[in-house]
């Protein structure tokens, strides 16, 4: 929990970059060509990264940062200042990388499978009562544990892959993502729950 | 009551094995109690924080009893903790800046529209 004297910090510099944010809007709006370079600078790497996880595809993730970039060029009269300059291209990102993974030839949902967990007939787990001692911290340092990582995420069939990123990752809440996705919260919840158990399952050798 | 009594039993680990057996016993017939079935069934809104404080608490009361769902969420939580860390480290070695020529495609679109 932060101390007053910390969150005292944390609103200052908040007040700070949202004071930053608006001087560069004033510059956007009136069409200064310096404020546009530095709104790349500034959010287009981040960005960039973003798209690259959920796209899968270099051509794609720089097809959909321009197309969200463009996109929020448009829409700078619009934008209240309510939120913070990233915040808002981060959404626009995401609906643009969601738009054309729309686009893509359509392929029949896929879905994972993950193993049951086990019941007794009176619904009680059998399975491991100890695990590994490692963190995630210990396990993350090791580079086959990253890789292991990387894979198993990219494995996921893509409608699981694109609830775990943008829950778990871009941190979208439950409504949000199924807004975006067209979903019902349930649905995105079943969803997500499977995805992280195909996730964890795939995992599970590290937590032995 | 339950808690008064599993908080009294002190640590699973601890527990020895009588006070394990009357732990297995209160998950199967004390009332009120919930199966690792339920459990299971909870986890997504325990961990969104949308349960009610009752609920949390009951499910609170199953992890403590139930050293198999212990680990099993622990292992729940681990995976999405690791999941976020590979893609923020990943975020971090790729994309420090875009491309120039990707920058100089997006100024040029926008000068062009």
């Amino acid at each position: 929990m932060k101390s007053d004297g910390e969150h005292a910090d944390s609103e200052a510099a908040r007040a700070v970059d949202m004071s930053g944010d608006a001087s560069l809007l004033l510059r956007l709006r009136a069409g200064e060509d310096e404020a546009y370079q530095e709104l790349l600078r500034v959010h287009g790497g981040r960005l960039l990264a973003v798209a690259r996880r959920l796209m899968r595809n270099e051509e794609d993730a720089r097809d959909c940062v321009q197309d969200a970039f463009l996109s929020a060029f448009r829409s700078l009269d619009r934008f209240e200042a309510k939120s913070r300059l990233g915040t808002w291209l981060h959404r626009i990102l995401v609906n643009a990388c969601l738009m054309r993974l729309r686009a893509r030839k359509r392929k029949p949902e896929e879905s994972v499978d993950p193993q049951t967990p086990e019941f007794d007939q009176y619904g009680f787990r059998s399975g491991p009562s100890e695990m590994s001692p490692l963190s995630a911290e210990d396990l993350f340092e090791r580079e086959e544990v990253r890789e292991q990582l990387r894979k198993a995420i990219d494995d996921l069939p893509e409608n699981h892959r694109i609830v775990l990123l943008l829950r778990d990752i871009e941190e979208l809440d439950t409504a949000e993502t199924a807004e975006q996705l067209g979903m019902t919260q349930g649905a995105v919840k079943v969803r997500l729950h499977r995805a992280r158990l195909a996730l964890k399952e795939k995992l599970g050798g590290l937590y032995e | 009551m339950i808690k008064v009594l599993s908080s009294m039993m002190g640590r699973h680990e601890d527990a020895g094995p009588i006070g394990l057996q009357l732990r297995a016993w209160m998950m199967r017939f004390v009332p009120g109690q919930l199966t690792c079935m339920e459990f299971e069934s909870f986890v997504i809104d325990y961990h969104e924080g949308s349960l009610s404080p009752r609920e949390r608490e009951t499910f609170d009361l199953h992890m403590d009893l139930c050293p198999m769902c212990r680990v099993y969420f622990a292992t729940y939580l681990r995976t999405i903790e690791l999941g976020k860390r590979i893609c923020a480290a990943d975020a971090d070695d790729t994309a420090a800046e875009l491309p120039a020529d990707l920058v100089s495609a997006i100024l040029a679109a926008r000068r062009t529209r």
